[in-house]
């Protein structure tokens, strides 16, 4: 890997990369896996960096990245073994405040569908407006909208649920 | 308005993303409903913890498949200004060429014969410069030969 401190890829990479794994890690993906994606992501970005032409924009351009990266991991079916072992986890690890409300928010995230992980990931962790939303999920801002709603009642009520048990 | 389209406001509200024109009748119907309270808190409870949820740190360089990086697959790319100046170095030297070859007059045939210690140049004709050729290479007659010997 690149150390160059002045390079402009390292500078993207120091910025970006923690920022991809947890996105990773928060869509369940294992370490291993999110790592492995992370790497894949700047891989591609390494190659089509001097495409680029709006530096401003490149946290965009390696969200869409990521995220044709992470549909692909998906289809080929090389999936996440952090739902079987966060059941495991479930009496042994959680023993704070925090680890409870960690453990309680990511089971929730787990149970909702693909898709509505991903919005409210966008949203909640990565801080995306609706029009970057729009633009990685190819929808209208007004679908965004909708679907960000749809989102978040299903997140509460699976919340709810560990809440209650 | 009804409790449904109240959190669909609120959703957008959280993010920011109400319209102005929404305000008004989101925060009527909040005051009046506590269901519809309750629903917002719960979305703030909820980003709280998005926001409480610690940062992983990544994994480091080698631990897993992050030295994958192909540092070969960035391909050393000519520098701009090199290029251009390149291309028009070989279009200049193009048309130059293609100028001198085109407008120099090359003039008669010539050929310059060894005669003695002397060089004489002379104009020579198609027919000329075949006779000259086979003199060139014609093998010396026999008789002179023995002649010149004293045989």
């Amino acid at each position: 890997m690149r150390t160059n401190a002045t390079d402009p890829f390292t500078h993207i990479y120091r910025h970006w990369a923690p920022r991809l794994f947890n996105h990773f890690r928060r869509l369940s993906w294992t370490v291993e896996d999110a790592s492995d994606l992370t790497s894949e992501v700047f891989a591609t970005a390494l190659e089509r960096l001097p495409e680029v032409r709006d530096r401003e924009r490149v946290g965009a351009w390696l969200w869409t990245i990521a995220n044709r990266h992470a549909a692909n991991r998906v289809r080929g079916e090389q999936r996440r073994r952090d739902r079987e072992s966060a059941a495991s986890e479930t009496t042994a690890a959680a023993k704070t405040t925090d680890q409870h409300m960690n453990h309680r928010l990511r089971r929730a995230l787990d149970a909702m569908p693909e898709d509505a992980r991903q919005m409210i990931l966008w949203r909640e962790y990565s801080g995306l407006n609706y029009h970057e939303i729009a633009d990685l999920s190819g929808r209208s801002v007004e679908s965004v909208r909708a679907a960000l709603y749809r989102a978040r009642v299903q997140l509460r009520e699976e919340y709810c649920k560990r809440l209650e048990s | 308005m009804n409790c449904e389209a109240c959190h669909e406001m609120i959703s957008a509200e959280l993010d920011a993303e109400l319209d102005t024109t929404e305000e008004p009748e989101l925060w009527t119907h909040l005051a009046e409903c506590q269901g519809c309270r309750q629903w917002r808190r719960d979305q703030l409870t909820i980003r709280h913890d998005f926001q409480r949820w610690p940062e992983e740190a990544l994994p480091e360089t080698g631990t897993y498949g992050m030295t994958a990086i192909p540092v070969k697959t960035r391909a050393y790319r000519v520098p701009r200004v090199l290029a251009w100046a390149a291309g028009l170095l070989i279009v200049v030297q193009g048309a130059y060429l293609g100028g001198t070859i085109t407008t120099r007059d090359i003039g008669t045939p010539t050929a310059i014969m060894p005669e003695g210690d002397f060089v004489e140049t002379i104009e020579l004709t198609a027919d000329d410069r075949v006779s000259q050729r086979f003199e060139q290479f014609s093998v010396p007659d026999a008789g002179n030969s023995l002649e010149e010997n004293g045989g």
